[in-house]
C-alpha cells in the first residue's frame, strides 16, 4: 500500500514453526509485476463479482436490478449527467488525499475541508450578492479553497513539528467542521423554507456554476475542472520542481534532507493543497448541486476520495479514472432504490473492491516461496553421510 | 582454546558460526563465561559482538556450534527459552512500550502476574522487584517520560526479575550521559558481587577497564584473547583491536601529491549531540586541494556530530566550518559551495533505492541548470545527464529507468561516489565509503576517491576502518572524546601509537 520502499518483507522469523523441515514464505518479488494493471485489474474483477453476486441479495430480480443499473448509469441521458455530476467531487476528493499521500501523509479530513470550502463560498455569495458571475464564482472558488487549506493547517503543523499523528487529527477536523456547518445553517442563515431541515439560505443564482450543453448531455462546467486537475497534477508530478522534490521526500525524508530540500516546507506545502481541493470539492458541489448549504454537501465523498487515492497508488490518472467508475457505482446505487434494492449495497461493492484491489497489488508485489529451513544441522539430526 | 567444563561457568559457547549470506559474522567461537564475573567483549564495530550475545540470548539461530548453561545444553532461536534458562538481554535499542507506565512494562509478560491486576497491584509488584534488585525506578512513570539512563534500568530490572543469572548488555553507556554510565558501572559491579554473571558489550578501552573482571577481544568475527583485567593496559588491548588485517588494504601504495590552497577549515569547533552532551571540543583543522584527511576514532568519539557539522546538517555550539571561506551555515550552503558528500547510509540517504537511476543522478544538482529550468525538471537533460554519470562510472546497466535498489551495493556506491566525485566540487566529505562492499568494489571506489583526489578535490575521510585510512590519507587525524588527540601525515603514522590514542591513552 505505501509506495515503494526497499523493507524486506521477509516474515521467516527463526522461532517459528521450527518443527517443519519445509515452510511457507512470504517473500518480495524481484521484479514486481505491472502494479498498475494487476490493482485495476483486480478492482474491475471485485466490481463484476460482487455485481454478479447482488441479486441474491435483493427481492428485485436479476433482470430488473441489471436494467435499472444500466439506466441509472450509462444506458441513458439523465444517467450519464448524474454520473458526471457526482464524479466532480469524487475525483477532487481522490486528489485532495492522493497528493498528500505520495509524502505519505494521510489526509482523512476532507469530508471537513468540504464543509468548510461550502461554508466560505456560501458566506462570500451572500456578501456579493449584488455582483456579477464572473466577480463572485472565482471569489466563491478561491474562499473555498483557502478555507480547506485553514482546516488541514493545524493538523499538518502538528505533525511536521510535533509528530502527532495526521490521520487522527485531520480525521477529528471533520467533526467540527460539521458542528461550524449545523451551527450556520440552522443559526445566523437559517432558510424559513428548510422547514425544520438543516438548510441555509439559497445561494444567489449568479453564484450557480453554468451548464455545458455536450450534445444532448447537460451538466454543471465544474466537470471540467474535475477533468483537467487531475492531468495538470499528473504533469506537474512529473515535470516540475515541486513534483521532484514530493517523489524523493516521499520516498526517502533523509534523502530528501541530504539534497538541500525544505523537507518541512514540502510536507506543509503539500497538505494545504491537499485541504484547498477539498475546499475546491465543498464549493463546487454547492454552486453545481446543492445550492445551499446542508451537511449533505459532503454525501460521504471524503471517504471514497480516500479510497480512490489508495486504490489508484497516488496516480492521479488513476483518481480520474477511478472517480469515473465509483461514480458509475454509487449512481448505480440510487438507481436500484427504485426498484426495492438497497443503496448500501453499493458501500458493500466498494469495500469488496479496496480489498480486491489492495490483494492486486500484493500479488504484484510479493510472492509466496516453499522453502526448506536453513541452518538448523546443529539441533536436528544430520541426514546422509 | 580449550574449554573446560568448569562447574563455575554459567555460559558456555561452543563453536558458534553465523552467516548472514556471504559474510560471515562469527566465525567458530568458543567462550565461556564464570559466575559473578563481569566480563566484557570488546572489539570494533562489526566486530561480531552484538551477533554472538545475540546467539547466546536466542534472538538468533546460530549456523553451527552449541551453548550450554550450568552443564545443559540449551536449544537455539527462542529468547523465551534463553531468558528461562537465565540468560538475558538489554539491547542498545530498548523494547520497552512508550505509553506504558514502568509497572506495566514489567507486568509484560511476566508469569507471576495474573490477568486481572489492577495498576495499584502492578506499581506494588514493580516496588518490590525495584527493592529486591535494589535498582531504582519510579514504577508509576510512563516511559515515555524517562531519561534514557532511567529507561535502561527498566530493562535491566524486567530481564533480572525474569530469572537471568547471566545478564547481557548491549553497549549500554552508548546512550548515557557521563554521569549516568558511571552510575551504571557501580550497579553492575553490585550485581556480579551478588552472584549474577555480566556480559558487557563495548568498545571503549577505558570504560571496560575500569569495569570488567576478564576482557575477551574479538575482532573480525574470531576471538583474539581472553584476559584478566589486571594483565591488561590501554596498550595491550588496544594493540590487539586495531592489529593490522591480514587482508591488508594497506597494500594501495600511498599516492604521493602536492596539495594545495586550503579548502575546508574547521575553526575551534564545539558541539553538542542529541541528548545535549558535549560530542566535540574545541577541534580545528584544514583540508587543502589534493589532499586526503582520515579522521580515525573508535565509533562514538564525535565522528558523527563532525560530519553533520562539516555538511551543514548541524549548528555549532561555537566555532565554525568555511569552504573556500565561504561559511556553512545549511546543507544548501554547503552544496553551493561545492561540498561533495558520500554519507554512511547509501540506500537511504545518498540514494533514494525505490526511484530510478536518473533521478537519483540529478539529486545534489537537480536545482542547476539545464536539468532545472523555470521549475521545470527537464528529463531530457537528466537523463543525458545520467547516462553520461553512468558511462562514466562503469555500472554494470546502462539503463537510467533502472530503480536504484535493483542495483547491488557496489554498483550502488559506484553511482553515488561517481555522482559526488564531479560536478564541479571543492571538497568530498566520505564516511566509512567502503563499508559492506567486496573487495573488487572497495577497491573501485578507493581508487576513485584517490582520482578524484589528484585531479584537485580536497577529501575528508571519515573512517572507523584504520587499515582503510591509513592506505588512502595524507594525513591522519585521532578523535577521541571529541577532541583531536594526535596528527599524524602518511609517513610517520605508526598504527599502535595511533591504536592507543583511539583506545584513550595519554599522549
Amino acid at each position: 500500500m505505501t509506495i515503494e520502499s526497499p523493507r524486506p518483507m521477509l516474515s521467516n522469523y527463526a522461532g517459528l514453526s521450527r518443527a517443519s523441515r519445509l515452510r511457507w514464505r512470504i517473500e518480495r518479488r524481484a521484479h514486481p509485476l505491472n502494479l498498475g494493471l494487476f490493482r485495476f485489474g483486480a478492482v474491475f474483477v471485485g466490481i463484476l463479482l460482487s455485481l454478479a453476486a447482488a441479486p441474491l441479495f435483493t427481492s428485485a430480480s436479476a433482470g430488473t436490478l441489471y436494467s435499472s443499473m444500466w439506466s441509472g448509469t450509462l444506458g441513458t441521458t439523465t444517467g450519464f449527467e448524474n454520473v458526471l455530476t457526482i464524479a466532480i467531487p469524487l475525483i477532487l476528493s481522490g486528489l485532495a488525499a492522493s497528493i498528500p499521500y505520495r509524502l505519505q501523509l494521510w489526509n482523512v479530513g476532507i469530508d471537513g475541508q468540504i464543509y468548510m470550502g461550502a461554508w466560505a463560498a456560501t458566506g462570500i455569495s451572500y456578501h456579493l450578492a449584488s455582483q456579477r458571475s464572473f466577480v463572485i464564482i472565482p471569489l466563491m472558488l478561491l474562499a473555498a479553497m483557502v478555507a480547506g487549506s485553514v482546516w488541514i493547517l493545524l493538523p499538518t503543523l502538528a505533525r511536521v513539528y510535533l509528530g502527532v499523528s495526521e490521520v487522527i487529527t485531520t480525521f477529528l477536523m471533520n467533526f467540527v467542521a460539521l458542528g461550524w456547518l449545523m451551527y450556520w445553517a440552522t443559526g445566523p442563515w437559517y432558510a424559513p423554507s428548510a422547514a425544520g431541515g438543516v438548510f441555509a439560505i439559497a445561494i444567489p443564482t449568479q453564484a450557480d456554476l453554468g451548464l455545458l450543453h455536450l450534445n444532448n448531455i447537460v451538466v454543471d462546467w465544474g466537470i471540467l475542472i474535475a477533468l483537467g486537475l487531475p492531468l495538470a497534477f499528473w504533469a506537474a508530478n512529473r515535470y516540475s520542481r515541486w513534483g521532484y522534490e514530493v517523489t524523493m521526500i516521499g520516498a526517502s525524508e533523509k534523502a530528501g534532507r541530504y539534497a538541500g530540500m525544505n523537507v518541512k516546507r514540502t510536507l506543509i506545502g503539500t497538505m494545504l493543497i491537499g485541504g484547498a481541493l477539498g475546499g475546491l470539492a465543498g464549493a463546487l458541489n454547492l454552486m453545481g448541486t446543492n445550492y445551499q448549504l446542508t451537511p449533505g454537501v459532503t454525501n460521504n465523498t471524503g471517504f471514497n476520495g480516500l479510497i480512490i487515492a489508495v486504490l489508484a497508488g497516488a496516480n492521479e490518472i488513476g483518481v480520474l479514472m477511478l472517480g469515473i467508475v465509483y461514480s458509475i457505482l454509487l449512481s448505480a446505487g440510487d438507481a436500484i432504490q427504485v426498484v426495492g434494492g438497497s443503496a448500501d449495497m453499493v458501500f458493500a461493492v466498494i469495500g469488496i473492491t479496496l480489498i480486491f484491489g489492495t490483494f492486486g497489488e500484493a500479488y504484484a508485489r510479493l510472492h509466496l516461496v516453499r522453502t526448506r529451513t536453513p541452518g538448523m544441522s546443529s539441533t536436528e539430526p544430520e541426514v546422509g553421510p | 582454546m580449550t574449554i573446560v567444563n568448569n562447574h563455575s561457568d554459567a555460559l558456555t559457547l561452543r563453536g558458534i558460526e553465523k552467516r548472514f549470506g556471504e559474510l560471515v559474522a562469527v566465525k567458530r567461537l568458543s567462550l565461556s563465561f564464570r559466575r559473578g564475573e563481569v566480563h566484557a567483549l570488546l572489539g570494533e564495530n562489526g566486530a561480531g559482538k552484538s551477533t554472538l550475545m545475540n546467539v547466546a540470548a536466542g534472538f538468533l539461530t546460530p549456523d553451527e556450534g552449541e551453548i550450554e548453561v550450568g552443564g545443559q545444553r540449551l536449544g537455539f532461536g527462542s529468547p523465551r527459552a534463553s531468558l528461562a534458562a537465565g540468560i538475558g538481554m538489554v539491547h542498545q535499542h530498548f523494547r520497552l512500550v512508550e505509553k506504558f507506565t514502568v509497572a506495566e512494562n514489567l507486568a509484560v509478560g511476566a508469569d507471576d502476574v495474573s490477568s486481572i491486576s489492577t495498576p495499584r497491584q502492578l506499581i506494588e509488584r514493580a516496588r518490590l522487584l525495584a527493592e529486591k534488585f535494589d535498582i531504582s525506578v519510579d514504577p508509576a512513570s510512563p516511559v515515555w517520560a524517562l531519561s534514557e539512563g532511567e529507561k535502561q534500568r527498566v530493562e535491566i530490572l524486567r530481564t533480572m526479575s525474569r530469572g537471568a543469572r547471566v545478564l547481557i548488555l548491549d553497549e549500554p553507556t552508548a546512550v548515557l550521559t557521563p554521569d549516568e554510565a558511571t552510575r551504571l558501572c557501580t550497579n553492575l559491579r553490585a550485581m556480579a558481587a551478588e552472584g549474577t554473571t555480566i556480559i558487557f558489550i563495548s568498545h571503549k578501552l577505558n570504560e571496560v577497564l575500569s569495569v570488567a573482571d576478564r576482557i575477551s577481544v574479538m575482532r573480525h568475527g574470531s576471538l583474539l584473547e581472553t584476559r584478566e583485567r589486571s594483565d591488561s593496559t590501554v596498550a595491550t588491548l588496544s594493540k590487539m583491536m586495531f592489529a593490522e588485517h591480514e587482508t591488508g588494504t594497506n597494500q594501495l601504495g600511498h599516492r604521493q601529491r602536492d596539495s594545495g590552497e586550503e579548502i575546508l577549515i574547521v575553526s575551534h569547533l564545539s558541539a553538542d549531540d542529541d541528548r545535549g552532551v558535549p560530542a566535540l571540543d574545541d577541534v580545528s583543522f584544514v583540508v587543502r586541494q589534493r589532499e586526503i584527511v582520515g579522521v580515525v576514532g573508535v565509533a562514538g568519539n564525535g565522528q558523527k556530530e563532525l560530519e553533520q557539522l562539516v555538511t551543514g546538517d548541524r549548528r555549532p555550539q561555537e566555532g565554525s566550518v568555511t569552504i573556500d571561506a565561504r561559511p556553512i551555515d545549511g546543507i544548501r550552503s554547503a552544496i553551493k559551495a561545492g561540498l561533495a558528500y558520500i554519507p554512511e547510509d547509501r540506500k537511504g540517504t545518498g540514494l533514494v533505492p525505490s526511484q530510478s537511476i536518473w533521478r537519483n543522478a540529478i539529486l545534489r544538482n537537480y536545482l542547476e541548470q539545464p536539468v532545472n529550468r523555470h521549475g521545470i525538471i527537464r528529463g531530457r537533460h537528466a537523463r543525458s545527464f545520467a547516462s553520461e554519470l553512468v558511462a562514466r562510472v562503469e555500472l554494470s546497466t546502462s539503463d537510467t529507468a533502472t530503480l536504484v535498489h535493483q542495483l547491488s551495493g557496489g554498483n550502488a556506491q559506484k553511482l553515488l561516489a561517481g555522482r559526488e566525485l564531479e560536478q564541479r566540487r571543492r571538497i568530498v566529505v566520505a564516511v566509512n565509503p567502503t563499508q559492506g562492499l567486496d573487495i573488487k568494489a572497495a577497491e573501485a571506489v578507493r581508487t576513485s576517491l584517490s582520482d578524484a583526489c589528484d585531479n584537485g578535490l580536497a577529501i575528508l575521510l571519515i573512517s572507523a576502518d584504520l587499515d582503510e585510512a591509513l592506505g588512502l590519507a595524507d594525513r591522519i587525524l585521532v578523535l577521541y572524546e571529541g577532541r583531536v588527540v594526535g596528527e599524524f601525515t602518511a609517513h610517520d603514522a605508526d598504527r599502535d601509537h595511533i591504536g592507543m590514542l583511539m583506545g584513550g591513552a595519554r599522549q
